[in-house]
């Protein structure tokens, strides 16, 4: 019976570890060498939020900052900043951990790729409408995302006198109509929800 | 295990006990030794075997005894042990820093709840999708902060730990988007802890349980890989200008206003062309090398004349993310990974460290 459960702790603590072993290593291989077992592996794991994709400030890292600055727009035509507006506004000092809460980790996702679909943005936007129409009498008609950005200056241009930011850019980023779907819903499903 | 010598990490000449302790050394090993975690374990772990040609011949093939150097060969327990109370603190920490904010980042108090929190978020697997009632999710989070406090001490470790990796896979999946690059270690190294054997030394399981005793080596050879992975993965990808050519990345990394401390722009620059740009490039070259140099640990293992390049490589690394952590808002990065680099002490180092700290 010791010697049964002896080979089973020593199989055990061979297979786990190499199975470790191959979830840490195996989604970093390349494609091209072992066909879709990487990017199987890296989707199996991402269902438990185990993702093994690491490049932080790589290939670069940001030469400008992006914030997302929103407004809601109502059906009296009034339009009012959000509260990412604001940071959009002042947020150019500097930064502590007590300042920061996680939703900005989601609006730095939400302003990637400003000329490309962005789900993480859609999402964000959606779920405006529903904070936003919670937190008033008049829920908003339109959410309005604008992108605002600012170069860092390179190093030698600050020595010869630039500051270390460059003008303030603003582009259209996205709308989101809070009365058709799926938004529509998700505020009846919230008021619902809410009482 | 630990060897005469002093070096980490071998089951070489060993063959299991009765109760999973190594014989090699002609110790005692049995249930009634295991209740406990020091001297009495550390006594087990044969103290005299080690490398091949040390302690008892052993009879068995090649593969054997690779495999017990590399995988199933036993330690002092204390090691983990102490790697557990590192990383369980910063798990812990990290999330006690979403008090206050829990029902509405995670619950159907969240303006992105319900089935459409999950088509958002299709690739991912969370309890909060089936759960999600506000009191419910906050009723979870509270026994979740409870398991990690239990998996901080090593009391019912095993238990206290699953449950803690599925409070903190749940969180992360029922909305990734609150979560960065430091959260992806943190869940990386939160799921690999679970499964290791991590309340046998410095637990309350082993002192009042009787659950004390060696463990296999490769748990923490899996914590180190882990983050060798992390630091030549990233290394590899930064191939842009700011990290060769220019060598500029680190001033623009410390200039950015979304995560710097101080707006230090202007002295900056002018340390850039000799300060900055050769620390930029030596970053480079150690996050790539990382490999190499764990490569380098644990052939030393089995070859001694391979110099012990810890205190260099780790030495350069706490600088590096201490460095970081004044400077620039990073979450939970640098205690993270500096916990993570206590996989790097052996267990006679940490018993050393121990016995210091209870003479003090």
């Amino acid at each position: 019976m010791a010697g049964l459960r002896d080979r089973l702790k020593t199989a055990w603590n061979t297979l786990l570890p190499l199975a470790l072993v191959v979830l840490i290593v195996g989604p970093g291989l390349p494609n091209a060498a072992l066909g879709e077992l990487p990017a199987t592996l890296a989707q199996w794991q991402k269902k438990i939020s185990v993702v093994q994709t690491w490049n932080m400030y790589a290939p670069d890292p940001t030469r400008a900052h992006t914030y997302l600055a929103v407004y809601a727009e109502f059906e009296d035509g009034r339009r009012e900043a959000l509260p990412e507006a604001a940071q959009a506004q002042s947020g150019w000092g500097t930064t502590w951990a007590w300042q920061k809460t996680r939703v900005d980790i989601w609006r730095y996702y939400a302003v990637l790729n400003p000329d490309k679909p962005n789900n993480n943005r859609t999402w964000y936007l959606r779920s405006l409408c529903v904070r936003e129409a919670l937190a008033r009498e008049q829920p908003p008609r339109k959410i309005v995302a604008e992108r605002v950005r600012r170069r860092f200056t390179p190093p030698d241009r600050v020595r010869a006198g630039k500051p270390g930011l460059g003008p303030v850019e603003r582009k259209p980023l996205a709308t989101i109509d809070c009365k058709t779907w799926p938004v529509r819903e998700m505020l009846a499903d919230a008021q619902a929800r809410h009482g | 295990m630990v060897d005469a010598t002093g070096s980490e990490g071998h089951g070489v000449g060993d063959s299991p006990g009765p109760d999973g302790a190594t014989l090699a050394d002609g110790g005692t090993a049995g249930p009634s030794a295991g209740g406990r975690d020091g001297p009495s374990v550390e006594g087990r772990v044969s103290k005299g075997a080690g490398f091949e040609g040390q302690g008892a011949k052993d009879r068995r093939g090649r593969l054997a005894r690779l495999r017990d150097a590399l995988l199933t060969g036993e330690e002092d327990p204390a090691a983990l042990g102490l790697l557990r109370i590192g990383l369980v603190a910063v798990f812990t920490a990290s999330l006690l820093a979403h008090v206050g904010a829990v029902a509405e980042y995670f619950s159907s108090a969240s303006p992105l709840a319900g089935q459409y929190a999950r088509q958002a978020f299709p690739t991912r697997w969370s309890l909060f999708f089936t759960v999600d009632d506000p009191l419910a999710v906050q009723a979870i989070f509270a026994a979740g902060v409870v398991a990690h406090l239990l998996w901080l001490v090593g009391l019912f470790t095993r238990p206290a730990a699953l449950l803690s990796a599925l409070l903190w896979v749940s969180m992360v999946g029922r909305n990734p988007l609150l979560y960065a690059m430091p959260d992806q270690l943190h869940s990386a190294m939160i799921v690999w802890l679970a499964l290791m054997p991590t309340g046998r030394g410095l637990s309350l399981d082993a002192r009042w349980r009787g659950k004390g005793g060696p463990v296999p080596v490769w748990c923490r050879r899996i914590v180190q890989l882990q983050l060798a992975v992390v630091y030549t993965s990233t290394g590899l990808a930064k191939h842009g200008a700011t990290w060769k050519s220019e060598g500029t990345a680190i001033y623009f990394s410390m200039v950015s206003p979304y995560n710097r401390h101080f707006d230090l722009t202007r002295t900056l620059a002018m340390l850039q062309p000799y300060v900055l740009r050769p620390i930029t490039w030596l970053v480079l070259a150690w996050e790539v090398g990382f490999s190499g140099f764990l490569l380098a640990h644990w052939l030393r293992e089995r070859w001694r004349k391979i110099p012990d390049l810890r205190w260099l490589f780790l030495g350069f690394g706490v600088a590096m993310h201490v460095g970081i952590q004044m400077m620039m808002y990073v979450e939970w990065f640098t205690p993270l990974t500096l916990a993570s680099y206590l996989a790097f002490l052996r267990p006679d180092e940490v018993r050393r460290i121990l016995r210091r700290l209870a003479r003090t």
